[in-house]
This record gives C-alpha cells, sequence and structure tokens, in this order.
C-alpha cells in the first residue's frame, strides 16, 4: 500500500495548469490574426466561428487541439503550429451528435499534409463507428506541396473513409473556400454539398490551367462557384447567400435524416392534422394537358404544414427532390415538375432523382412520388449523351429501394416514363391516381396520328376536313385511355382519389408501410448502370 | 406526473377519454420510456426489417493501410 499523500501534491499545479491553458490559446489562435483579418475581409469566418454556428452552443469537443506536423525540408520544421490546420471533434445538432472537421484556411492556407489529413480520418472513424453523421467544412488551398505524396496519400485515406461510410453514415460536405484539383473527390463522394456564392470554389482544373490548356477565358465564379454547380454541373446541391444561410441549411437538413443506416429518420410530432383535405388541390391541375402547374404548390398543399425543404432546386428543375413530413414522419419527395420543361424525363432529371432516392433508400427515408410525366425528353443531344443508360439509372433507383414507396399520378402517366416513375410494378406499395391522371403508352394526340393515320388521310382523300376528323378520334382515345381507370381496373394504381382526400390517404398508406419488411437476396452489391 | 384525478364507477366522458389516453399510452408503449414516437417506430418486425436491409450490403472493411492507420 502507498502512503496517501497530501492534497496539495495531489493537485493540479499552477504552471501545470497555466501551460494547459498557454497550449491551448496558441492552439485555438494557430492562425496569426492578420490572416484571420484577411479571412473576415473576403466575407469568411473562421474555422472555429464555423463550427460555433454549426452546433449546438457549448457541445462542441475538439479532438486533437495539440496534433503537429511532423514533415522536414522546405522550412517546414520551423514553422509546427498546434492542430495543423483543420479542427476536428464532435458536438451537437438539435441534441444529436455529429462528428465534424473544419478546414482553417489561416493556417497553411488550410492545405492538406499528412497529420491534417490524419485527423480528418480519425474524426471520420469516429462517425462511423458511433453511427452519426459526419460534416465536412472544407477551405483549403490543396495538397501541402512540401509534403509531397504524402498529402496525395492522405487524400486517398479520405476518399477510402468516404466511400466505406456511404451508406453507412450520413456525409455532408460544407464548401467555404477553395476545394480543387483531386480534394474535390470527398465531397462528390458524400451525400450532400453545400456552397455559399461567391466565396467557394470547386474544380479539378482552374481558370489558369483552363486558359493554358484550352485557350478558354473563365473566372472562379463561372467555372467552379456555387451558381454554376447548382445550376449547370448539379454537383452542389445548395447554393446559399451567406454562410450563415448556409449553416442553417445543414441544421435544418439534418432534422429530416436518421444518425445511421440502423435507425429511423427523426419522428416530428405534427401540429397539421391527418386528415386535413386542401380544396384547393381539385383546381390545381389544368384541364388542358398542356398547360403546366407548379408541382410543389401540390406537395405543399399535402404535406405537414405545408413545408417542403427542397433540395437542388436550381439544378434540372423539371424534377423536383426534398424533404417534407407526413405526420410527422419524414419523407423523401421526388416528383415531376409541369413547370419545366413540360415535367419530361431529361439525362440531368434522371441523375438527380435517382441519387436522391438512392439515399433516401439508405437512410431509411420513405419515397412519395408525385407523377405527371409525359415521357422522355427526345433529341439527339439526349439519346448520344446516353439518355438510356441515365434513365435506366432512376428505373434501378426505384426498383431496388426498400423503403415505403407511394405514388400519386396526378396528371400525365405516359410510356416509360410511366414504369420508372416509381409504378407498381417496380415495387410500389402503394399507388394512386387522380380523375385527372392518364395513363397510357402516349398522349392521345400523338396516339391518333400513329394509330389512325390511314383513317385520317382516307377521310382527306373523301373531301373530309382531316383536322375535324383528327379531333374526333382524339376525343374518343381521350374518352377511352387517356384516363386512370384502366390501370385501375388492372390493379396498376390502388385507388383513384380526388385530389383533396390525398394527404389522409397517402398518411394511412405510410403508416402501414412504416412496418415494411422486404427481404432481398444477398449479393456483393447490384450493378447500376453508371 | 400530471395531477391525478379520481376516477368513479361511473366515470363521466371527460374521465372516460382520460382512461382511453392512459390506456392507449401504456398499449404504445413508448410514453412511460418518454419517446413519443408511434409504436410502429419501436416495432421487432420494422428494426428487423431494417437490420435485413443493411445485411444486404457488402462488407467494405478489408485490410489496407488506410484502415490500419485508423488504429490510432
Amino acid at each position: 500500500m502507498g502512503r496517501i499523500r497530501p492534497r496539495e501534491e495531489r493537485t493540479l499545479s499552477e504552471d501545470k495548469r497555466a501551460r494547459l491553458e498557454r497550449l491551448h490559446h496558441e492552439a485555438v489562435h494557430a492562425g496569426s490574426q492578420a490572416a484571420v483579418d484577411r479571412q473576415h475581409a473576403r466575407g469568411k469566418k473562421t474555422a472555429r466561428e464555423r463550427i460555433d454556428l454549426l452546433l449546438d452552443p457549448g457541445s462542441f469537443e475538439e479532438l486533437d487541439v495539440f496534433t503537429r506536423h511532423r514533415a522536414h525540408g522546405f522550412g517546414l520544421e520551423d514553422t509546427r503550429p498546434w492542430g495543423d490546420g483543420v479542427v476536428t471533434g464532435h458536438g451537437t445538432i438539435d441534441g444529436r451528435h455529429v462528428c465534424v472537421f473544419s478546414q482553417d484556411f489561416t493556417v497553411f492556407g488550410g492545405s492538406l499534409g499528412e497529420v491534417f489529413a490524419e485527423k480528418i480520418c480519425k474524426v471520420m472513424d469516429l462517425a462511423e463507428r458511433m453511427g452519426c453523421p459526419v460534416i465536412g467544412i472544407n477551405d483549403s488551398g490543396g495538397a501541402r506541396i512540401q509534403e509531397g505524396v504524402v498529402s496525395l496519400g492522405g487524400y486517398a485515406d479520405i476518399f477510402y473513409r468516404n466511400v466505406r461510410a456511404s451508406g453507412v453514415v450520413p456525409q455532408i460536405s460544407v464548401i467555404m473556400g477553395p476545394c480543387a484539383g483531386g480534394a474535390v473527390y470527398s465531397p462528390a463522394i458524400t451525400d450532400f454539398i453545400f456552397m455559399v456564392k461567391e466565396t467557394s470554389h470547386m474544380f479539378i482544373t482552374g481558370p489558369e490551367v483552363i486558359k493554358t490548356v484550352t485557350g478558354e477565358d473563365v473566372t472562379f465564379e463561372e467555372l467552379g462557384g456555387a451558381v454554376a454547380h447548382a445550376t449547370k454541373s448539379g454537383v452542389a446541391h445548395f447554393a446559399t447567400e451567406s454562410e450563415d444561410e448556409c449553416i442553417g441549411m445543414v441544421r435544418e437538413l439534418l432534422s429530416f435524416i436518421p444518425q445511421n443506416n440502423l435507425e429511423s429518420p427523426p419522428y416530428e410530432a405534427p401540429d397539421d392534422t391527418p386528415d386535413r383535405q386542401d380544396p384547393a388541390l381539385a383546381t390545381i391541375v389544368p384541364e388542358q394537358p398542356t398547360k403546366p402547374y407548379d408541382m410543389r404548390t401540390v406537395v405543399r398543399a399535402i404535406v405537414d404544414d405545408e413545408y417542403f425543404f427542397e433540395v437542388a432546386p436550381m439544378y434540372a428543375q423539371n424534377l423536383i427532390v426534398g424533404f417534407a413530413r407526413l405526420n410527422g414522419h419524414s419523407v423523401g419527395i421526388v416528383g415531376n415538375q409541369p413547370q419545366a420543361l413540360a415535367g419530361v424525363l431529361d439525362i440531368d432529371a434522371s441523375i438527380k432523382g435517382a441519387r436522391f432516392v438512392r439515399f433516401c433508400d439508405a437512410f431509411n427515408i420513405p419515397l412519395l412520388v408525385f407523377e405527371d410525366v409525359p415521357g422522355f425528353l427526345p433529341g439527339t443531344d439526349q439519346e448520344h449523351g446516353g439518355i438510356i443508360l441515365h434513365g435506366a439509372k432512376l428505373l434501378y433507383a426505384f426498383a431496388e429501394a426498400t423503403v415505403p414507396k407511394l405514388t400519386i399520378i396526378t396528371r400525365k402517366a405516359y410510356g416509360g416514363a410511366y414504369d420508372v416513375m416509381n409504378s407498381k410494378h417496380i415495387g410500389a406499395d402503394f399507388n394512386a391516381a387522380w380523375p385527372t391522371a392518364e395513363i397510357a403508352v402516349m398522349g392521345a394526340e400523338g396516339a391518333v396520328n400513329i394509330i389512325f393515320r390511314k383513317e385520317i388521310a382516307a377521310a382527306e382523300a373523301a373531301g373530309e376536313d382531316p383536322a375535324v376528323k383528327r379531333a374526333e378520334l382524339i376525343a374518343d382515345y381521350t374518352e377511352r385511355f387517356s384516363n386512370p381507370y384502366l390501370a385501375a381496373e388492372r390493379g396498376y394504381v390502388d385507388d383513384v382519389i380526388n385530389p383533396e382526400e390525398t394527404r389522409p390517404w397517402l398518411i394511412k398508406a405510410l403508416e402501414l408501410s412504416l412496418s415494411k419488411r422486404q427481404p432481398g437476396p444477398k449479393r456483393k452489391h447490384g450493378n447500376i448502370p453508371l | 406526473m400530471s395531477e391525478a384525478v379520481h376516477i368513479g364507477g361511473d366515470p363521466t366522458d371527460e374521465e372516460a377519454a382520460a382512461i382511453v389516453a392512459a390506456v392507449s399510452a401504456f398499449m404504445s408503449g413508448g410514453a412511460e420510456r418518454g419517446d413519443p414516437r408511434p409504436a410502429v417506430y419501436r416495432s421487432p418486425w420494422r428494426i428487423a426489417a431494417l437490420q435485413q436491409a443493411a445485411d444486404r450490403a457488402p462488407l467494405l472493411y478489408a485490410d489496407s493501410a488506410a484502415t490500419r492507420k485508423a488504429g490510432r
């Protein structure tokens, strides 16, 4: 037995306490004041300010504050800031645990070296072990060139973890500065990318290289800014006006998704009543099949509190995707948008939809589809661009999904696109059509032109007005085929319902489906047409 | 704890409603644990479904330099 030491001997000495405090202060202020000022002057926050804004107040616990790089050469050994330019740790968002890393542009320009990468890998591994989301805030000048190939290895270690965690825990990338070259592949693998207008950029090769190689003149913003990626490439799901707005949206997104692939999405006790019927739904779909309307209006009239959190609202606008709640249950919404390109499916819409459907399926979020689709977009651009493969992605994604799958057909459900849009045939659990639905191989006009070509020509030859004959035939075809009842006869839709009854109908279907269990064949993975 | 309500042999409509609410909460099996979610979220059937869905996924834990480094 050792002797019992006097209390004063066991107390942490003041000098040790002071040393810890001093080192902590140095670590928190690893970036120079001048660098912090430059960051602020660009309208950007520091790595720690961003974490403070993202997490619940006082919840952040930092990891690896006292790590430092071990590199030599090029003068690196003379500058070894605590933390090595990235802040990592864990905290809570709305009381739910998350892991986070935030690259610090004020230290070595946020460049990634060996220790920097190890810190990110460690916090990613932690998220995967604990089953919580990982949020990465990117603001980095790229690889730390002085560390050479070790930096490249660091990137690959991160990519490997991104892939391993994919579909296991949600991964969110927030781009708040440069993210260029190979570094872009980490965010690209994650589930959602947020960008801030004017201050964040993503590209493989920058404007200078492009100018040298192709002669093109392009600005950073035009090439890889938030708007470019949110509208043209589809790389970014959200383009926000400010860092504050961006972080608010990250928090909002997380409120719809579970912590990991074994948990259910968060349930939020609803204020809205399940049997609410919105009479406005009865007049939203125009009588004329060619007249557009906003599918978001339909969605909002049905979901809880009319709140629809749209994802990628500026990309492939002919298909809307996003999250909402139905009687408190989180759902993923996919809808054709008649307001854009008449709601056709094209390459971009197919890719956008497929990726969203797979995210929802990976994280146990039921799918709710609103269908008004005239078909796939015709044209050589689409055919040569691979619409066959890309359209198949959406079909594949819906077919492989085992979460509850519900479909409402509001108007057109034509041709192959009918099959693709979560039809009964590819495993949807509950499908309903409104009386305005037209479930057919194609629209009446196109069908009549093909089926009755000879009759119309004969009428013209007999001196009749072919336009009158065509109109008669179209009216007859519409009456006989452009309706939901032929599909209902065969059970392809479970019911035909009045539009205002949609919310209660969906809630009943969803709540039954929440206990859905659909075992499938074991396999390593399918071979989705990428 | 909410205030205790005395229930007589012949409960009023209000008392009857309180009994039904209490029994419903008990049957849902969540109220006493402070879980506000509907009972289906705790259904063994649903939990099995989540587990089965995850079990179909590939095991991507092959040994590699990256995984070895993760052990720090």
